[in-house]
């Protein structure tokens, strides 16, 4: 099998770039695989050493000779997709979408550029009169930016989803999402790949950690991770610690791991005298910030309003076997209870997030049970290996059209499609 | 999650992401649309202006007569025409006069009759343009009135939420305080 692989490699700053380049030496052991990239030289050498890697501008020339099986494009909320999407507009193929919203991604581009029309079209386009009345009623400035507030409700992605071949998505929601938009779509659920330790390795990497950070074994760390932006709620995280200080004896650190977007942040922490136990450390290397993942014994991966995107920074804290404070949404609803906790993105917010704080800090050995069960979890969700071979199993049903299908996916799609009601099954 | 319960939050997922494609509306019929009776006030005053226009006229025009004054614009044969006019009238007159004023009266009753049957339909319009002008007071009052008791409902509505907001914020206190004495300096 040959594809054209159309994405992102580093130095593009985005968690594509990072996660193509995980998992590309394993689909290669599969299928030959032809890179097509935006202009830049790749910063990654084995990358650069291993695979035929052209401009997307080369593909036209190489269409002929090179005879692919496939084209696969990776499709994300940022202005670094512009040309990837372009190719996708005019070649089609398979589109792996990262994020179920491109609200963001059309935005930059269209009113971003002060093309108003362009904008007024798609939103036209996929959302039909409800789209463009929001987008006058945003030009006439009577409601937010609809990319900040209703991301998930105007996800501006119908034009690509009918265009594709087949969709290859994240999470659940995503595919639903997608099948609401085109219910007889071929769609692949793949999880986000990532590292899984052992149960032994975990409590062993966690000391290392600890110890090469310079943090004591007797604290309590917390720790937010990825670009942190007001979507990731860290001013209700603070507002909790700040309680918890209250009610509590026990000595704890906060870390914000990563590029800080939040204007304001540190004089929110200053206001609060949480500047003791609060550190936020800026963008950091893959390695760092690896050690501070590794470090933590609660994470937060709070999101609202969410792109309904999967995050790669929870699935690395799982396959750590950390147990994290979600929001119960999109397609955080999908993980287990066990291990990731879901708070309610309304006025329980808070309340609901400092009472998981107190159950896993007076519940030691809860702790550990959800930490096994993590791990255990990631083992068998977010192996990039069977990750690997998953894409390869979809990639031959798209070619010889022998799609296999879930029990309870095909009995969704046959409700759907045949206008079946749920009391027709279950009565 | 029981298959129910996945089936269930699948296809909710999938019917929103319908809802919010926005098919195209129906477009308002104009054959039933509002649009062609409505007629403002001061058009309606217009019209009736023009209807007493031609009342007028036709009061002055009612009374038909065999006899008018005869002229022509000839300067030296003119006096010779009107003189041939005068002689075949007269002709006419003594022979067929009993036909032709028959005929003249029956056509000025007809007029008359007509003037004060539009007379009639003249004052009916105007008294009923003083009805509208009233009626229109009064949906004006009661729109006023309408819009009043919207506001007064939207207001309760916004106090019933209130009102529940508070309960909640204060529930979630309760549960916050439970959770802090729960936990207090353990």
């Amino acid at each position: 099998m040959k594809i054209a692989y159309f994405t992102l490699l580093n130095p593009v700053r985005s968690g594509v770039s990072d996660w193509t380049e995980e998992l590309l030496p394993y689909l290669n052991k599969h299928m030959e695989i032809d890179i097509y990239v935006d202009a830049l030289e790749p910063e990654n050498q084995d990358i650069g050493r291993s695979f035929a890697i052209y401009d997307i501008k080369e593909y036209e020339e190489n269409i002929e000779n090179m005879r692919y099986d496939l084209r696969i494009f990776q499709a994300g909320n940022s202005s670094y997709h512009n040309r990837i999407m372009d190719a996708f507009m005019i070649y089609g193929g398979i589109l792996e979408l990262h994020d179920i919203s491109m609200h963001h991604y059309w935005a930059a581009r269209t009113f971003g550029k002060g093309d108003w029309n362009a904008y007024l079209r798609v939103m036209k386009a996929c959302h039909g009169i409800k789209g463009e009345r929001v987008a006058k009623a945003f030009k006439r400035g009577e409601c937010k930016a609809p990319w900040e507030q209703d991301a998930l409700t105007f996800t501006v992605t119908r034009e690509y989803i009918e265009k594709a071949q087949a969709i290859i998505v994240h999470s659940d929601f995503a595919r639903q999402m997608v099948k609401g938009i085109d219910p007889y779509k071929k769609v692949a659920v793949i999880p986000l790949h990532t590292q899984v330790l052992d149960q032994a390795d975990a409590d062993r990497y966690r000391r290392e950690c600890r110890k090469h950070l310079g943090i004591s074994e007797d604290i309590i760390v917390f720790g937010s991770y990825g670009l942190i932006t007001p979507t990731k709620r860290i001013d209700v995280i603070l507002r909790t610690l700040d309680r918890f200080r209250i009610i509590s004896k026990r000595k704890f650190h906060y870390y914000i791991a990563g590029e800080n977007h939040i204007a304001g942040l540190e004089n929110t922490i200053k206001d609060l005298g949480l500047e003791e136990c609060v550190t936020i450390t800026g963008r950091l290397s893959l390695d760092a910030f690896r050690q501070y993942m590794g470090a933590c014994d609660i994470a937060f991966n709070l999101r609202y309003p969410t792109q309904g995107e999967s995050s790669a920074s929870l699935h690395r804290l799982i396959g750590y076997g950390k147990v994290t404070i979600v929001s119960d949404i999109g397609s955080f609803e999908e993980y287990p209870n066990e291990f990731v906790l879901k708070v309610r993105h309304d006025m329980h917010e808070e309340t609901d997030l400092l009472n998981f704080i107190c159950q896993l800090v007076y519940g030691k050995k809860k702790l550990e049970a959800y930490e096994k069960k993590a791990i255990l979890y990631a083992r068998e969700n977010f192996d990039i290996t069977m990750n690997a071979r998953k894409y390869f199993d979809f990639f031959n049903g798209i070619i010889n059209d022998n799609i296999s299908v879930e029990y309870v996916e095909g009995l969704v799609d046959a409700m759907d499609i045949y206008h079946i009601s749920l009391d027709r099954i279950f009565t | 999650m029981t298959i129910e319960e996945q089936l269930k939050r699948k296809l909710e997922i999938r019917n929103k992401v319908r809802e919010n494609m926005g098919e195209s509306e129906p477009v308002k019929s104009e054959k039933f649309s509002n649009q062609n009776i409505d007629i403002s006030g001061a058009e309606i005053h217009n019209e009736l202006r023009h209807l007493e226009n031609h009342i007028r006229y036709i009061q002055i025009h009612a009374i038909q007569s065999e006899y008018w004054e005869l002229k022509s614009n000839r300067k030296i044969f003119g006096s010779f025409a009107i003189f041939y006019k005068k002689v075949f009238r007269k002709i006419i007159n003594l022979t067929m006069g009993w036909y032709i004023r028959k005929i003249l009266y029956q056509q000025t009753q007809y007029n008359q009759g007509n003037f004060w049957a539009l007379k009639n339909v003249d004052h009916i319009l105007e008294k009923q343009e003083l009805q509208i002008e009233k009626i229109n007071k009064k949906i004006e009052k009661v729109e006023e009135i309408d819009l009043l008791k919207k506001q007064i409902v939207k207001q309760e509505e916004t106090m019933r939420k209130m009102e529940e907001r508070f309960r909640e914020e204060l529930r979630v206190q309760r549960e916050e305080y439970t959770i802090m004495i729960r936990y207090f300096d353990k």
